[in-house]
């Protein structure tokens, strides 16, 4: 394969390469090698599925639906190899896939609004994997990420957990620095409100609890 | 360290020394601040602790995030399996598809031959899983189904294949239902030119099936005389004209006019066969299809619609709009996404620069003159919407500063009087006059491309009068917020009843794309509504109509080289359903 170094893969918010079509062709001369593609994505799945599949995770909390999203991101990597101009690029190319393929499925699913939190996603009854998930993400702060707006969740968890640098995190939410930087801080606001909205809905439910209110009008004994 | 180099914001663009100081604390974790900007904030932090608690809580929020990292989930062990597998069936289909160089001099080897230094553990379980990928893709159509070999024959699809699982639930089938026939129209760039066609569609999914839903039955189309693709096509509301504006290789933009053709004769089908391997025969045939698309595997995927077209075989196919075209204006850049015909089609209004690089201005067209007239000579305005027969204007109120409050006014076209309306920036008002979406903050110099921008504050419902904007609506904050940031650019169409409006927010990295948002109005509560199901921050390229009953928009192309489709929101009183076309090449919307 050659690559240049000179080239850089940018991308629009969606996943759209900022430059035209006709400027993107692969540097030798459109021929898409695809042993080469599948090695390359073999290496890049050893070195990187972990991280991928634990962000993935984190986003939509279902290991099955995880690991589905985790196999259409290599898929996607191999289709897509021709636009990854740069190889030191890749971890950064395969989160702002992974992204992309995070947020196209919220956005079906509207997860976030319409499905109750502690549900099962699928509608099935939970695996104990899932369970197991659960009490060790659950907690004030499982719930408030999930509460605040999907791309400022990946931003705080691209950041913060998955340690993505400044042009890294820009890059892999296909937006620009500045962009990324403002909404990482409206991200922090975001969750700070959603946290003490948690903990304040968590303090009104133990006074409840304390006051031995009838299970059936627990809102009732509150006030 | 720093994750982000240092951002400059003059303090004149902050709320309140509140807003920048907790703006400061969570940037603050991110990297260094200047060191004026440092010791600013620790000196308001001291004396100030509500921010402090803030940016106490920031911190303490960030460290409760980081703790979460040693929590090191394990993908299932088969997950490379799988993917090689699918990998390796995909590279089969294209190579079988297309005898593509990468097949040339090599045997036909099989799967596992194939997949060397895959990990022989997940060689073991290639064989299998390989028949249930191609069963599954193909059902969910996201690629171009091909024979594939005595593998994919006869074998029944189970959930584990990626795309059918990240594309919905499994399981999750879309039950279409009817609606009353929405048209919508759009044309396409195709190797042929570019074509027209109008689609009926009779028949949405609700939205957490649309992802299987049949798509829209592809269409004849009629090949519009235009040299270019154009990036904006707003129809007139009156005639079977539109205003199409297209970039040029090397003289800015041209906006022309052109004529339609009139959908009767595309809306029929070709009378020549069609080179297309897709069935255009009736619509209700095609509509009525699964909605999981399980009919798909017969036939190649539908191409889109200019492929449909037969130029030269049939007159009904001829370029119709060569007599018709006329240029109003060309030489110049047509700014932002506002460009619309009045109400009674009788006027159109857009924004642009000059030839020689001065404005942006306003300029209109008077529907049967021969080309546009610049209506405003300041350099710095942009058109907002109709108000009547007046243009709503909006410019900087200080054009010499960097920051400024806009200020617009309501200009005449025919006489060039002015009325000032208030402080709201490109107000979009619904066609009874009583409410406008805009911008309702301040706007910064932006100097490349030359303009002004939105800056401090939110893109809102307003209330509107007579005299102008009528101030903040009734009823929560949040039930007026269409936007709580500065958008790279906007656009906002009312339906044609006033109770629908679909608000595009454009990304500030790319103007070309952004999110698409419908709403409700309710009036009486002068508040907007999101109904479930309806679009809510779609992902959608510039450009989109709302009229008759849908909200039709192109989706920007697919991260795996899938071309954009035109998505199409339908609703009746009470729900909102959806349905897609096949994917095209770069769609535009008839707004």
């Amino acid at each position: 394969m050659v690559l240049d170094p000179n080239t850089i893969d940018l991308r629009d918010p969606f996943g759209r390469p900022t430059a035209p079509r006709a400027e993107r062709a692969h540097p030798m001369s459109g021929v898409w090698d695809r042993d080469e593609a599948a090695i390359f994505v073999e290496s890049v799945f050893g070195k990187h599925q972990g991280e991928i599949y634990a962000y993935l995770l984190r986003m939509m909390r279902d290991p099955e639906v995880a690991a589905d999203m985790t196999q259409d991101t290599f898929i996607k990597a191999y289709k897509n190899y021709a636009s990854l101009e740069k190889p030191e690029n890749a971890r950064a190319w395969l989160y702002q896939i992974a992204h992309r393929v995070a947020l196209d499925e919220i956005r079906r699913r509207k997860i976030v609004r319409f499905l109750p939190w502690t549900g099962e996603a699928r509608g099935s009854a939970p695996s104990a994997e899932h369970l197991v998930m659960d009490a060790r993400l659950s907690g004030d702060l499982q719930r408030a990420l999930e509460r605040i707006p999907e791309r400022q969740r990946a931003a705080l968890l691209l950041a913060e957990l998955h340690d993505l640098t400044g042009l890294e995190l820009a890059s892999a939410l296909g937006v620009s620095h500045v962009a990324a930087r403002a909404l990482l801080t409206r991200a922090r606001e975001s969750l700070r409100q959603a946290l003490a909205a948690e903990r304040e809905a968590e303090a009104a439910a133990e006074r409840t609890r304390d006051a031995g209110a009838d299970p059936g009008h627990p809102a009732e004994a509150d006030r | 360290m720093s994750r982000f180099p240092r951002l400059r914001r003059s303090p004149d663009q902050w709320r309140d020394a509140h807003d920048r100081a907790r703006v400061r604390a969570a940037e603050r974790l991110d990297g260094p601040l200047g060191l004026v900007e440092s010791q600013w904030l620790d000196e308001h932090l001291a004396g100030c602790p509500d921010c402090s608690a803030v940016a106490a809580a920031y911190a303490a929020d960030r460290e409760a995030l980081r703790a979460l990292r040693s929590e090191r989930p394990e993908p299932p062990r088969d997950l490379w399996a799988r993917t090689a597998a699918s990998i390796e069936q995909l590279s089969l289909r294209s190579e079988g598809a297309s005898q593509g160089p990468a097949s040339i001099d090599r045997p036909a080897a099989s799967p596992v031959g194939r997949l060397r230094g895959l990990p022989l553990s997940a060689m073991t379980t290639v064989a299998v899983v390989v028949v249930v990928f191609g069963a599954t893709l193909l059902m969910n159509g996201s690629l171009a189904p091909a024979p594939v070999g005595p593998q994919a024959a006869g074998s029944p699809g189970i959930a584990l294949a990626s795309s059918a699982a990240a594309s919905g639930a499994p399981g999750a089938e879309a039950t279409p239902y009817a609606v009353k026939t929405r048209p919508v129209a759009w044309v396409d760039a195709g190797p042929g030119g570019v074509s027209y066609s109008t689609h009926s569609v009779e028949q949405v999914c609700p939205e957490e099936g649309s992802a299987n839903c049949a798509p829209l039955p592809d269409e004849p189309s009629t090949k519009l005389a235009l040299d270019t693709a154009p990036k904006t096509l707003i129809g007139s509301p009156s005639s079977k004209q539109a205003v199409a504006i297209s970039k040029t290789a090397t003289a800015g933009d041209q906006v022309v006019i052109v004529q339609l053709p009139d959908s009767s004769s595309t809306a029929s089908p070709s009378p020549t066969p069609s080179r297309s391997a897709t069935p255009t025969a009736s619509t209700s045939d095609a509509a009525s299809a699964p909605p999981n698309g399980s009919e798909a595997p017969a036939s190649p995927t539908p191409t889109v619609v200019v492929e449909t077209a037969a130029p030269s075989e049939s007159p009904l196919q001829t370029p119709q709009a060569t007599s018709t075209e006329l240029a109003i204006a060309s030489g110049i850049q047509v700014v932002g996404e506002s460009a619309a015909f009045s109400a009674d089609g009788s006027w159109f209004a857009f924004t642009a620069r000059s030839k020689d690089g001065t404005g942006p201005d306003v300029y209109v067209w008077r529907v049967g003159d021969t080309s546009a007239n610049r209506l405003t000579t300041d350099g710095t305005s942009y058109f907002g919407s109709w108000s009547g027969d007046r243009a709503v204007v909006s410019r900087p109120a200080d054009p010499t500063a960097r920051v400024s409050d806009p200020v617009s006014v309501l200009i005449d076209p025919a006489t060039g009087e002015q009325q000032l309306v208030g402080a709201l920036w490109r107000p979009v008002l619904d066609p009874t006059g009583r409410f406008a979406i805009g911008w309702n903050g301040s706007l910064t110099r932006t100097n490349d491309p030359l303009g002004w921008a939105p800056s401090n504050g939110r893109l809102t419902l307003r209330t509107w009068t007579s005299s102008g904007d009528g101030g903040d609506p009734k009823g929560s904050d949040e039930h007026h917020l269409v936007a709580d940031h500065a958008p790279g650019d906007f656009d906002a169409r009312w339906d044609e009843t006033g109770e629908w409006v679909a608000v595009w927010v454009g990304n500030d990295a790319d103007a070309s794309i952004g999110e698409l948002t419908l709403y409700h109005l309710d009036a009486k509560n002068e508040r907007l509504e999101h109904v479930k199901g309806a679009p809510e921050r779609e992902p959608a390229l510039s450009g989109f109509s709302n009229a008759g009953g849908a909200l039709a928009w192109a989706t920007p192309r697919g991260n795996n080289g899938e071309g954009s489709r035109v998505q199409v929101a339908a609703w009746s009183t009470d729900k909102v359903g959806i349905v897609a076309s096949n994917p095209g090449e770069d769609p535009v919307l008839i707004r």
